[in-house]
């Protein structure tokens, strides 16, 4: 008895190219990706295509593909329907080009010492997965990200600083209001503050924050962690606190919490959709999905992650960490923070040790206000001491008016 | 294909075809991009008949292309795709066997292969097509354990299958030699303390950072509007060393090659540093035309997904007189960076290296592990202080550079051994 998993990808995207500050071209884009799985006794067979797709002969594919005898121990999921969708705005050509030339006629007036390139993107992307046991799942999101690259004139550098927001419905005012608070500090130099510093990441997810989740999001697939090759070997489910008490760290699948597709590339869709992966510092989740967790005898979480032209492999999708304050000011005193703005390269040892190139570290006040900026530094620490007893909080209070992420603060060390 | 530790995990093979179509309008480029190339005749219709963007004063630079009409043919006698999947999986099985250590704790062998068919048409009569074909392999592993462990990789690759099977003994030897390698570092590696020091960076390391230290600066894009930068960056300034030389090319055989780029423009070798000097930068036909220089043929694009951008093709350090173990010999204590984990170059660069190893009194003593290396772009090109007689460009395999939303592009990049005086490692 074999099991048929269609998956389908259909994207629409509006992109506007800007280059020296206006917008210099108009890209439309649109395509669909489908990808046949079967699934037959303890293997399964794979086949995709980009366009139109025949799916009779997809599924032929897909069923000559079985001869390979790819091992997938795992009974597909079955009679479950959901449809989820995010929307926002959906612009017209037109109406994106003026509201971008507004958004860039301001940039220009008022910070006539900056060059600004890369674009604005409206995107709609829908994810379905339907099955011949009862499988129907949907998820669509509609998003607009405005992101420009600020050079100032005659730095000699190919990118100085980048502010970019992304979301469901983006206004003007909002947007130019990011660029303000973040240009106007970028322009007034402060003298550098060096040693151990209290630190702020503007989330996890982006330029900045990413890379203190590297060792999280690697070490924590239950290959490498079955494997004895994970910096955290042994750690997970040892019911010990190995970061700081008061720190959380979920991987989000509840629509209502952030803009996230609710179930995994396997359509999987959890009891609890978000994931405990630390909880009060104790790590208590590894990413598995289920063909890994039946494979390495571990339980498995709903995670499975990838293209649809590969099978799914484990990993953690959007993870964000549970607040403990309400705002950002909360969690700083009168001698404010450096704000670390985004990273670019960074990497960490076996032994846990981190270091973060930071490309743009703003300064901020007891209130949380950009004052400044110091030059760029390299930042390190070890991830038990960043996550554990230099760990100051996380905001409910977002980074800014359209993400999902919040602000965490820590202590690294700044080097000079 | 996928097989890890030991099951093969994944087989799969796809197909794309699509159109970029770009229309002209008033000096502006209006895009779009189908999988359905039934709707091309429909979509230049449309395009042309819009009015989205207001008309631009510049030149477009489109008047300078070259009408060329070509077609370059290489990997026709050895289509890589036309292979059965089984032959490819004996050569990848092959040499996972060599993965069965007792110290390997995981592992995974990657084979991928691609045979890319492009072809530039324009209203102005150009019709020029070509082909790109690569297949091989990446063998990546974890060796040692918890706070011990490495993660390594080994890659082989080239254009033609025949020149893999060829090459399959001498590889087997590499690969050990690497694995033992490995072993060692994972037995006896120690930390750094963070701070300057003098490096040698092994080719593979230094084409890493003159890609992404100074390549990603020469793409002229990034000087639109600044004409300060201009300025500064005027040809024949001096931005290095002048033991140091960085050329570009795309017509050479290798992960780079490209006889023609994406406005289907010929492609050949664009000196960017020359004895220490700037001499060249890279450019699209728009941007050429914008900073009054010749065109070089970089506007490249991932795929028809994407407009053509100023990207790279072979990037690479030029070679320079010393043999290698001079170059080693002159470092009383330093650090050897042999691999290389990724790199990124904004106001300043980052390299994130593998293997390295401590250098005392001229020859190799003890690993180390380094997380970073960092430095501004300039100080550091002026700090080279010497550079090995003989370049090696090795074959990157599915590509590696990322620009703005395209990634991965195939590009190449090497060098020669390069000593650099002082770098921040930490």
């Amino acid at each position: 008895m074999s099991t048929r998993e269609v998956v389908r990808i259909e994207s629409s995207t509006l992109k506007l190219g800007v280059i020296n500050s206006e917008v210099a071209s108009v890209r439309t884009q649109t395509e669909a990706q489908t990808a046949v799985r079967v699934i037959d006794g303890d293997c399964i067979g794979l086949a995709s295509a980009v366009g139109a797709a025949d799916l009779d002969k997809l599924t032929r594919a897909a069923r000559e593909n079985l001869f390979f005898e790819v091992p997938y121990p795992v009974t597909p999921q079955a009679s479950l329907s959901m449809s989820v969708g995010h929307t926002g705005d959906t612009r017209s050509v037109d109406e994106l080009v003026a509201f971008t030339q507004t958004i860039l006629g301001s940039l220009r007036d008022e910070f006539p010492g900056f060059v600004f390139s890369h674009g604005v993107e409206q995107q709609h992307l829908a994810w379905h997965i339907e099955s011949d046991v009862g499988l129907d799942l949907h998820y669509s999101r509609d998003s607009t990200q405005v992101a420009f690259i600020a050079k100032e004139k005659g730095s000699g550098n190919i990118v100085d600083t980048f502010v970019g927001v992304a979301g469901a419905e983006l206004d003007v005012g909002g947007i130019l209001g990011e660029f303000r608070s973040h240009l106007d500090g970028y322009g007034k130099i402060v003298p550098p503050r060096v040693g151990r510093q209290k630190v702020i990441f503007p989330g996890l997810s982006g330029m900045a924050g990413a890379g203190l989740l590297q060792l999280i999001r690697s070490d924590l697939i239950a290959r490498v962690y079955a494997q004895g090759a994970s910096v955290f070997d042994g750690m997970v489910g040892d019911d010990r606190a190995h970061f700081s008490p008061d720190l959380s760290l979920r991987e989000i699948r509840d629509p209502d919490d952030a803009r996230v597709c609710p179930f995994d590339m396997e359509g999987v869709v959890r009891d609890a959709l978000n994931l405990d992966v630390i909880r009060q510092g104790q790590l208590v989740s590894l990413a598995a999905n289920q063909r890994d967790a039946e494979r390495y005898g571990v339980t498995a979480t709903g995670t499975a992650i990838g293209d649809i032209a590969q099978l799914p492999s484990s990993g953690f999708g959007h993870l964000a960490a549970v607040p403990t304050a309400p705002k950002l000011s909360d969690l700083l005193d009168e001698d404010g923070a450096l704000l670390v703005w985004f990273v670019a390269g960074g990497d960490s040892t076996r032994v846990g040790d981190m270091a973060l190139p930071a490309q743009v570290m703003l300064v901020v006040d007891g209130e949380g206000r950009v004052v400044g900026r110091q030059a760029g530094a390299t930042l390190t620490g070890n991830i038990f001491d960043v996550m554990g007893s230099d760990f100051v909080g996380v905001s409910a209070e977002k980074v800014d008016p359209y993400s999902d992420d919040s602000f965490f603060v820590t202590h690294m060390n700044v080097n000079g | 294909m996928l097989i890890r530790d030991g099951a093969l995990e994944d087989v799969q093979a796809k197909v794309e075809t699509g159109a970029l179509i770009r229309v002209l309008k008033d000096g502006r480029w209006l895009y779009a991009s189908t999988t359905d190339l039934d709707t091309i005749d429909a979509t230049l219709a449309e395009l042309a008949c819009s009015s989205a963007l207001p008309p631009a004063d510049g030149d477009s630079g489109v008047s300078a292309l070259v009408v060329h009409q070509d077609r370059c043919w290489a990997f026709d006698d050895e289509r890589v795709d036309a292979l059965s999947v089984p032959v490819k999986l004996e050569l990848l099985e092959h040499f996972t066997v060599a993965l069965g250590r007792a110290l390997v704790r995981t592992w995974s062998a990657q084979w991928i292969d691609q045979h890319r068919d492009r072809r530039f048409i324009s209203s102005r009569g150009a019709d020029v097509r070509h082909d790109y074909q690569e297949c091989g392999f990446t063998l990546r592993f974890t060796i040692g354990e918890g706070a011990k462990a490495v993660d390594e990789r080994f890659i082989a690759a080239d254009h033609r299958f025949s020149t893999l099977l060829a090459r399959k003994a001498a590889l087997i030897g590499e690969l050990a030699e690497v694995l033992e390698k490995c072993e060692a570092f994972a037995a006896g590696a120690v930390p750094v303390v963070p701070g300057q020091a003098t490096v040698i960076l092994s080719p593979e390391v230094a084409g890493v950072f003159a890609h992404e230290s100074f390549g990603h600066k020469s793409e002229a894009d990034f000087m639109l509007g600044d004409p300060a930068m201009l300025d500064e960056w005027s040809l024949g300034t001096p931005v290095a060393s002048e033991l140091v030389s960085i050329v570009d090319g795309g017509a050479g055989w290798g992960s780079g090659y490209m006889p023609y780029d994406d406005e289907g423009q010929k492609t050949g070798e664009t000196a960017l540093i020359r004895d220490g000097m700037l001499t060249g930068r890279l450019h699209s036909a728009m941007t050429a035309s914008v900073l009054g220089e010749a065109p070089t043929a970089n506007a490249r694009a991932i795929s028809f997904r994407y407009e053509p951008i100023v990207r790279m093709t072979t990037t690479t350090f030029a070679a320079g007189k010393q043999s290698r173990d001079q170059l080693f010999s002159e470092v009383e204590d330093g650090f050897f960076i042999e691999t290389v984990k990724h790199g990124s170059g904004m106001s300043t660069f980052t390299i994130a290296p593998g293997l390295c190893w401590r250098i005392r009194q001229g020859v190799l003593a003890e690993p180390v592990r380094i997380a970073v290396l960092t430095g501004t772009v300039f100080e550091t090109l002026g700090e080279i202080d010497g550079l090995s007689n003989e370049v090696e460009v090795p074959f990157l395999l599915g590509g590696g550079c990322g620009k703005m939303e395209q990634w991965p592009l195939s590009v190449g990049f090497g060098g020669p051994y390069v000593r650099v005086r002082r770098m921040s490692v930490a």
